[in-house]
């Protein structure tokens, strides 16, 4: 019989518990690393805006290529575009062109052609040609694009001059329409929260895997294996220690990111009674990966016992588990973003397309 | 002998489980990961119809451009259609709001149109936009309109038909049906990218396979190399048909793979077959070949050179786009040179060359590519056979 120590394990059961902590005391430059990559690419990505609550128009990514004279009204044209999307600097030659389209570089291309100006200002109708990805951005580049031209195209029949036209066209596209945005929540400070979130999950992924994965290995060192099985220690109690430890570094790894995400997105996180649900996911999603780890490790120990021959196919079920799971909750962590607090994913397409990239790179990271 | 040694190569390496599994089922796993994971992200990603509001009132039931505008883009039967449309009360589109239930509402105030919106985002933009657009649209009939009637009081009209005069500017704003020339190409879809990386990793997994087949043939990999070694026997045809052996087991692993990922994940690949054969047949040369470097220069036990061939083939994959498309596209629009000595990314970019473009030159540029890869690989390869020879074992 062995006394109690203050977190209530037996002393003998401390043996497991501190042999766990001395070697993850020595794997925890591992967890530092992948901690120090996450908040370089944090601070990296949040340190480029300021806080915003008022209405800012997303704007699509357009590449023009004009083959015109830029003046007159094909200037005003490339003007008005720039004004209303990003334009994208890109080699011109086609291969690049296409490229940057394919790989969503540029979400839609507009070809203004020769002598596009004077075929205008002659009555006739020059054929504009265009290159889009099909998404919702390229769709509204293209709002934008007709917009423009069916108003060019009705003052042309009443004006004459180029320069008349051209202002009366300006004047008609200046029209705003009055916006009142009803969350008072930064939406900058959501997108922060959204990417810390999506890449912390592949850093718990990481450091959870890494860690968790060398201390099993180190618990079935062959020699280290038979030493533990002629102890007296009862085995399935030696595997509800190692499985409690992993729990619990699972839980501090946890705490660790999200009083991280408390220092770096700031108060915003006090404020957003749902934001919690990130940090809710992202604990599910870590308990996932603990479980499927420690399933994965400690079956080749039980091989020796008769009831662990299940244990083979309950491995691949967890192993599986773990992945989908794992998907799932990252995924729910940028749905949340778009459902919960409203704002998200629609707010900036590109933290939509960074939560997809990262989304891609969880998926990839758990299946290598 | 060759075809004796062909036999047993076969043999040994359909009999090695666990070098099946890597190069047989791991990318067909991969494959069904894959597809589970990225099949609707480019469905999302389009633009779906939008959930809006309109307060009503009697200055939006007078407003007709407004009222007429909004409920043609919401007709059902509008094959254009962008909003799915809700008359309500304020308070009742305040609910709907602050449920999610809709993307923003519209009220009329003073006669000027004003949207409610809860957040920013693509589709609030587009409600905006549209709202503007709607409103530019009066102005232009009204400004049409004052123009005619100003020119008709001016050429002494005794009586100026208002309504036909609006009427009128009202067909001119909005007969315009402006259309755009698409000259995209149809093919478009980038997480094909994700298959094509694999079916580069499978073919360069299938070094592994010719490293296994060699290391038998290798005097200081083993007992078998040993016997090998000194059995009086052509080095040469020994050497071939192992690589034969272990060439027809890779393109059998790589046909499976093809055949799983075509016929039941459906993943477009482009048309010509044959040139996917070629490409197929080429980069599985160069994961042979790179298999035999490996295995022929490197003076270690079989599980390093495991390892670094793994290593070598994973971070060719990695900047061939496999752990994030985006990769591809970065590593060649910056340093385009590695994705040029990359065999990973030859089969990749050959066989995106063949679903995305038209013209074959950028393909032919990478199955050239894949063969002088090869060969190099191959060259190295029999040096270092020839030069073997062993003080001690």
């Amino acid at each position: 019989m062995g006394y109690l120590s203050p977190i209530g394990i037996e002393r003998k059961e401390m043996t497991v518990f501190k042999t766990f902590l001395k070697i993850l005391n020595k794997n925890k430059f591992v967890v530092l690393l992948y901690t120090i990559i996450l908040l370089v690419f944090g601070v990296f990505n949040m340190s480029t805006s300021e806080n915003n609550t008022n209405f800012i128009a997303v704007k699509p990514d357009v590449l023009i290529i004009n083959k015109d004279e830029e003046v007159g009204l094909t200037k005003n044209l490339i003007e008005y575009i720039k004004d209303n999307s990003n334009i994208i600097d890109i080699k011109l030659e086609e291969d690049s062109v296409n490229d940057a389209l394919f790989y969503r570089d540029v979400n839609y291309i507009i070809y203004i052609p020769e002598n596009y100006r004077q075929m205008i200002l002659n009555g006739e109708t020059p054929e504009i040609q265009i290159k889009s990805t099909g998404d919702y951005q390229s769709s509204y580049a293209e709002m934008l694009l007709s917009r423009y031209i069916k108003i060019q195209n009705i003052y042309l029949n009443e004006i004459n001059s180029e320069v008349e036209l051209i202002e009366k066209i300006n004047n008609t596209l200046e029209n705003q329409t009055q916006i009142e945005v009803t969350s008072k929540l930064d939406t900058n400070s959501l997108s922060k929260a959204s990417f810390y979130y999506n890449f912390a999950s592949y850093s718990i992924l990481a450091g959870a895997i890494y860690v968790i994965c060398l201390i099993l290995s180190s618990f079935n060192e062959k020699s280290i294996r038979k030493r533990t099985i002629i102890s007296s220690m009862n085995y399935k109690k030696h595997n509800r220690i190692l499985l409690f430890s992993n729990g619990l570094f699972a839980t501090f790894l946890w705490l660790f990111y999200v009083v991280i995400s408390f220092i770096i997105v700031g108060k915003t996180m006090f404020s957003l009674a749902r934001t919690n649900i990130y940090s809710k996911f992202i604990y599910i999603y870590n308990v996932c990966i603990n479980n499927s780890i420690f399933n994965s490790n400690n079956n080749k120990q039980q091989k020796c016992n008769k009831w662990n021959s299940k244990c083979n196919s309950t491995r691949f079920k967890f192993f599986m588990w773990g992945i989908c799971t794992s998907r799932m909750a990252t995924k729910k962590c940028s749905n949340n973003s778009t459902h919960d607090t409203n704002i998200l994913v629609h707010s900036n397409q590109r933290t939509n397309e960074n939560n997809r990239r990262v989304q891609h790179r969880n998926f990839n990271a758990c299946i290598y | 002998m060759f075809i004796h040694n062909f036999k047993y190569t076969l043999k040994t390496l359909f009999g090695n489980k666990i070098l099946i599994f890597w190069t047989f089922a791991f990318p067909i796993i991969m494959a069904t990961f894959f597809n589970l994971a990225f099949s609707n992200i480019e469905n999302s990603e389009k633009l779906s119809i939008i959930d809006i509001a309109i307060v009503e009132s009697e200055e939006f039931k007078n407003n007709e451009i407004l009222k007429q505008s909004f409920e043609a883009l919401s007709d059902e039967e509008n094959e254009d259609r962008l909003f799915s449309l809700k008359y309500v009360q304020e308070t009742t589109a305040k609910e709907l709001l602050e449920n999610g239930e809709i993307t923003g509402y519209l009220k009329l105030d003073e006669d000027k149109p004003k949207i409610v919106i809860k957040s920013n985002g693509i589709n609030e933009s587009i409600l905006k936009y549209v709202t503007e657009e709607i409103t530019s649209t009066s102005k232009i009939v009204q400004d049409l309109a004052n123009k005619k009637i100003v020119k008709e009081s001016m050429q002494g009209k005794a009586q100026v038909d208002y309504e036909k005069i609006y009427k009128k500017a009202l067909e001119i704003a909005t007969k315009e049906d402006i259309s755009f020339k698409n000259i995209s190409n149809a093919n478009l879809s980038y997480t094909m990218i994700e298959f094509y990386t694999l079916i580069a990793m499978t073919c360069l997994y299938g070094g592994i396979l010719a490293m296994t087949a060699i290391n038998n043939s290798l005097a200081n990999m083993g007992n078998v190399g040993k016997r090998t070694a000194v059995a009086p026997i052509s080095k040469g045809k020994l050497i071939i048909s192992s690589v034969f052996a272990s060439y027809i087991t890779q393109l059998i692993g790589i046909s499976l793979l093809f055949i799983y990922t075509i016929f039941i994940l459906k993943v477009d690949y482009g048309n010509n077959l044959p040139l996917i054969v070629l490409l197929t047949l080429a980069g599985s040369l160069a994961g042979l070949s790179l298999g035999l470097v490996v295995a022929t220069t490197l003076k270690t036990n079989e599980n390093v050179k495991t390892g670094i061939l793994l290593a070598v083939t994973m971070f060719g994959c990695f900047l061939s786009g496999m752990m994030g498309i985006t990769m591809k596209y970065i590593v060649d629009t910056n340093v385009p040179i590695i994705n040029k000595l990359n065999p990973a990314s030859m089969i990749t970019d050959g066989l995106y060359s063949l679903y995305y473009y038209d013209t074959f030159s950028r393909y032919y540029i990478n199955v050239i590519s894949l063969l002088i890869f090869s060969s190099i690989m191959i060259a190295i390869s029999i040096i270092q056979l020839r030069k073997q020879k062993y003080e001690t074992l």
